[in-house]
């Protein structure tokens, strides 16, 4: 479990970014984070990873402070981070080099992940792939390692949509019950169906942490001729998309962006 | 208790070198030629008619060139932008730190013997031609009399080990602390003259003043170390933009 304890972060001398935020991560769960712009997403995944350290609380990993980076810990966590590079390296070196680092490291997995996302594996320079064939590379190869938390900054920006399907369909196949995944993005539709919790930063300090059964339970999203009554609107065609408290007996899928709007404009409380 | 397995430090500096140095030889071997002959045609700038001088010139600047190479490989340690960015991959701060050196030693090896084999075919052939007389045998830079003893050794470890701390904390200092960086290198240096100054005051003699001089230079080199080792473990990625 990774915990996140009473965390505060900032940059500079400025309001923190993260204000005295705590959750938890458990193993078998994919987690979505959410926030609109320079609300610290990619500073929550970096605190987790161990590449920033808090101002105040602390982050662990199955007890371990990730801040120390031992190598138990890093071990344990895998940080695909948004922007990145491979340079001029043939992917059989790439591998070689790394693999090495990693006691739980998959050939199996890694063989499918290629072979699903048609990447070659004899590729002689990765520095040569597109954007979206970089990604899916580096998203085998989190798959592949062993980590038991994989923590992904927008890991489908540049994906076309048969490879966003493909990642979501990778991601349920080898995540297992025993691994976690934590995935920032800025689109919720990519990750609809797949999450089992979702964690919002609102950009002011605070975050919200709800699983889909408790969103679920609490809230039904639905459309109507009229927002009277609603917790949250928007207009669409025809009348209004709302979230309304939810009555007994009621289902419904989930509008992750309509929730995500709702939350951040505090219409939840 | 610090965390430390051979096997992981040396994959690790293996990591680092076939990534930068060794990953493409056809790349690596004609740019190591290319500064071996830039590095020794400098030393010409410096001619006085004294084959000797210009290769000591020749010596001092390759020191150069192995401060880039460890400054070069903390680049490339803390940069964020690997694909698995080095400080996450498994293995400890003290694994990582190690293999900044021998990634260092054995980049530092290969220059040093690609230079004394190049670098003395190319003074050997200029003593030929352009200073008849004063080389009558080949000589090793290096590996000449005259050449590297274990002070120049001694200022190279000074040198590399220094890089380690110095880069991170004028890195973090920079800006509105930037004094912090020129108080650290006065005092830095001012230690390390002391020797030289009180000598040169006539306080102390030749002899003593090298002999203090080469003690002060190994204490500072464990202090290097254990500083720079101190400065990854508290490393810290870009804290001054939120993205």
């Amino acid at each position: 479990m990774i915990a996140i304890e009473n965390l505060t972060f900032g940059y500079g001398k400025d309001t923190p970014l993260l204000s005295n935020i705590s959750a938890e991560l458990h193993e078998g769960r994919i987690y979505g984070l959410l926030g609109v712009n320079g609300s610290g997403k990619t500073t929550l995944l970096k605190l987790m990873s161990g590449m920033l350290f808090p101002g105040q609380g602390r982050i662990t990993a199955d007890g371990l402070d990730t801040a120390a980076r031992d190598t138990a810990t890093l071990e344990k966590i895998f940080y695909m981070q948004a922007e990145f590079k491979f340079g001029r390296q043939s992917m059989e070196k790439f591998i070689a080099l790394h693999r090495a680092f990693y006691p739980g490291f998959s050939d199996e997995i890694l063989g499918d992940c290629l072979e699903e996302s048609g990447i070659n594996p004899k590729t002689g320079d990765l520095g040569i792939l597109s954007t979206g064939e970089k990604r899916k590379f580096l998203f085998s190869i989190a798959l592949a390692c062993g980590a038991e938390y994989l923590l992904m900054d927008e890991p489908m920006n540049g994906m076309d949509i048969p490879s966003r399907s493909l990642f979501r369909k990778l991601l349920l196949k080898h995540l297992g019950d025993d691994r976690t995944a934590l995935i920032s993005t800025h689109i919720p539709a990519d990750l609809e169906n797949i999450l089992s919790d979702i964690l919002i930063l609102d950009g002011k300090g605070g975050m919200l942490a709800k699983s889909s059964e408790e969103i679920s339970d609490s809230w039904s999203f639905g459309y109507a001729g009229s927002d009277e009554g609603a917790l949250y609107s928007e207009p669409c065609a025809g009348g209004y998309r709302t979230i309304r408290k939810r009555r007994e007996n009621e289902a419904g899928a989930i509008d992750l962006e309509m929730f995500f709007n709702a939350a951040i404009k505090g219409k939840l409380l | 208790m610090i965390n430390f397995s051979f096997r992981r430090m040396a994959g690790f500096c293996r990591l680092q070198l076939c990534s930068t140095y060794f990953n493409s030889p056809r790349k690596t071997v004609p740019a190591l030629v290319f500064l071996i002959v830039f590095i020794t045609g400098l030393s010409f700038l410096a001619d006085e008619g004294n084959l000797d001088g210009m290769m000591t010139v020749t010596e001092d600047l390759m020191l150069v060139l192995i401060s880039f190479v460890i400054l070069d490989l903390y680049r490339d340690l803390t940069s964020e932008n690997n694909a698995i960015n080095r400080m996450l991959v498994p293995a400890s701060p003290a694994e990582k730190y190690a293999a900044l050196y021998a990634g260092t030693a054995i980049t530092s090896a290969v220059i040093i013997f690609s230079a004394a084999v190049l670098g003395s075919a190319i003074y050997t052939a200029a003593g030929h031609f352009l200073y008849p007389g004063q080389s009558d045998s080949i000589q090793l830079l290096f590996f000449r009399t005259g050449g590297w003893g274990w002070n120049d050794v001694l200022t190279a470890c000074m040198l590399t080990s220094g890089i380690t701390w110095f880069v991170p904390f004028a890195r973090r200092n920079m800006g509105r602390k930037a004094w912090k960086i020129c108080a650290a290198a006065i005092l830095y240096m001012a230690v390390l003259f002391l020797p030289g100054i009180l000598k040169a005051a006539g306080a102390v003699s030749a002899e003593i003043a090298r002999t203090a001089t080469i003690c002060i230079l190994a204490i500072l080199i464990v202090l290097n170390v254990r500083w720079g080792y101190a400065m990854l473990k508290n490393f810290e990625f870009d804290r001054k933009g939120n993205d």
